[in-house]
């Protein structure tokens, strides 16, 4: 038995050490990935090169035997089309808008919930409080649709009772945005809190009371204690809804469609109507593409940043 | 002492109400799938239906048994299918040092990011071509590629905690790599499992966006049928509400049962909870 224990403390030689790379442990390892990555290489890369093909050509779903190349023009008709940029404005005025609004309710209702957390069913009342992020956002938008009805909806019967004007709150292409931002920030602000839970409840009790001692008001608090505990957790949280921001199609879909006019277009829904409402298929894998480089060069942007301090 | 009890019932107070508001809008589709048509339209609207009324829900699950089954078989089959494919390579990531794991790790990650409008064209064209669209067979493919990833990286961090003292000590006592996965492995990180099962059932159960492009009729899911519902020009509200809380009613039962696994979830396995 000594000896044994006194060979597996020996160093390693170099040489053997180099060899190991290509030994059966290796080779075990890429042969338990390699299924996945396959898996992966079929349903995205194939998919993503051949999209970048189609986007090449003016492919129409109803005749494809007429499919042409023709090189960048679809791009050129793009960067033309007063649509795709309203599409484009649109998306991304949604996601920041959506997010800050989400960070700062999100984050007073963290605060409520923290600060209730001795009492009784708190951890109940938390789950019924983030149904909204379970429920499919079609079921959001139609479940808004109906209580933002001009005339059976429940808002503006209230609204009639309070003597306020009745809107039409989908009806009006400012209106009708701002309600689907609304509806975006109803549904996901619990996720945000969720985080902001996990954030406060990391910062230990012994510095708060530290804090307190020294009689910090709730904004030194909140600067000096708060934020540091609970950014890195927002910044994965803030990362997580851009990517689902700029895919948004659900909501507006069951709401609005786009419109009224092209108020509440957005990017997926302009790429989906082209391709397989107009049969503009070619065009449509256009929008995907600058869809899919905008989001990754933003990803890119947000990973970059989130690397580098080491959140993920 | 005495300020500190008044305190704690006005937290739990405004916590209470929070709740019961910010849940309110589903409350009020709840309420609305027992009104009969009448109740539906009338005004001022009508709170609560005037008797416990069923019909809507007999008939949409008549209308709609088929998209049930739809949904059901393509997020259970592909979630486990997403195991089956990502449980090894997760294994295999967090234990072997290949070359450039971590870039793997990255690249299987930044799949899950990738808005699916730019897969979803040239896979319409390719499932037209192979015979696989509006089928069931290619939904659950399709959503398989869809969950892998999140699966992947949700493993990745649960095999990473696992000590590699347990797994060596049964290579010792003779167990080969399939015995130490099935036996060992995977026991050790079924939180892991339960966390991926949970979100990529949810996901996939609440996709409206494959369903909608890659079937028509044989393999529709349950999010396109009840999005066709509202399409119609005269707008069933009161099926509609009947058929949205049926689609729910899975998932909210899902969130209740596992309520402690929702953080790690919802944020790939970033967050502790």
């Amino acid at each position: 038995m000594g000896t044994m224990t006194k060979i597996h403390t020996e160093p390693i030689p170099e040489r053997i050490q180099k060899r190991k790379r290509f030994s059966g442990e290796n080779v075990t390892g890429w042969f338990l990935v390699l299924p996945a990555i396959l898996y992966l290489l079929v349903w995205n890369v194939y998919p993503l090169i051949y999209a970048l093909y189609v986007s090449l050509t003016n492919l129409n779903l109803t005749r494809p035997a007429l499919n042409k190349f023709i090189g960048l023009n679809n791009y050129l008709l793009l960067l033309k089309d007063e649509t795709f940029r309203t599409a484009i404005g649109n998306t991304l005025y949604m996601t920041v808008l959506s997010i800050l609004f989400e960070l700062v309710i999100g984050y007073f209702c963290a605060k409520l919930f923290v600060r209730a957390e001795k009492i009784k069913g708190v951890n109940i009342l938390r789950t019924i409080f983030i149904l909204p992020i379970m429920i499919t956002p079609l079921v959001a938008g139609l479940l808004w649709s109906y209580i933002l009805n001009p005339t059976l909806g429940i808002i503006n019967y209230i609204f009639k009772i309070l003597h306020l004007p009745i809107l039409p709150w989908l009806g009006d292409e400012k209106l009708a945005y701002y309600s689907i931002v609304a509806i975006n920030v109803w549904q996901w602000t619990p996720f945000m809190m969720l985080l902001i839970i996990a954030g406060l409840n990391s910062i230990p009790k012994s510095l708060i009371e530290v804090a307190e001692l020294e009689g910090a008001g709730w904004w030194k608090k909140f600067i000096h204690l708060e934020i540091p505990f609970i950014s890195n957790i927002i910044s994965i949280g803030v990362f997580i809804r851009v990517m689902e921001n700029l895919k948004m199609f659900d909501v507006v879909y069951a709401t609005t469609n786009g419109g009224p006019g092209k108020a509440t277009e957005m990017a997926s829904l302009l790429a989906y109507r082209q391709s397989f409402l107009y049969y503009q298929t070619g065009y449509g894998a256009a929008v995907a593409v600058l869809i899919l480089i905008l989001s990754t060069i933003l990803v890119q942007l947000l990973f970059k940043s989130m690397w580098r301090r080491d959140v993920v | 002492m005495k300020k500190r009890r008044s305190s704690n019932v006005i937290s739990a107070a405004s916590v209470y109400v929070l709740t019961f508001l910010y849940i309110l809008p589903l409350l009020w589709l709840l309420l609305a799938a027992f009104k009969t048509r009448a109740e539906m339209f009338k005004i001022p609207p009508v709170i609560f239906p005037h008797k416990i009324n069923i019909d809507n829900f007999i008939y949409v699950l008549k209308d709609s048994s088929p998209y049930f089954l739809n949904s059901l078989i393509a997020s259970v089959c592909s979630t486990f299918l997403a195991l089956l494919l990502a449980i090894p390579a997760a294994y295999s990531l967090a234990r072997y040092n290949i070359k450039r794991s971590k870039d793997i790790e990255l690249w299987i990650l930044s799949t899950k990011m990738m808005p699916p409008i730019a897969v979803i064209i040239p896979l319409f064209i390719i499932f037209q071509k192979v015979g696989i669209f509006d089928t069931l067979v290619g939904l659950i493919l399709l959503y398989t590629a869809f969950n892998l990833p999140f699966a992947v990286w949700i493993l990745i961090s649960f095999f990473k905690k696992v000590p590699r003292e347990i797994e060596e000590a049964a290579k010792i006592d003779g167990c080969n790599l399939i015995q130490i996965l099935m036996f060992i492995g995977i026991p050790l990180v079924r939180s892991g499992i339960a966390v991926v099962v949970i979100f990529s059932i949810i996901w996939t159960w609440n996709d409206l966006l494959f369903g909608l492009i890659m079937t028509q009729n044989a393999a529709k899911t349950l999010p396109v049928a009840l999005a066709s519902y509202a399409n119609t020009l005269d707008i069933k509200w009161e099926l509609m509400a009947a058929l949205a809380v049926l689609q729910t009613l899975p998932v909210v039962i899902i969130t209740f049962l596992s309520q402690r696994h929702i953080v790690s979830g919802l944020t790939f396995g970033g967050v502790e909870k």
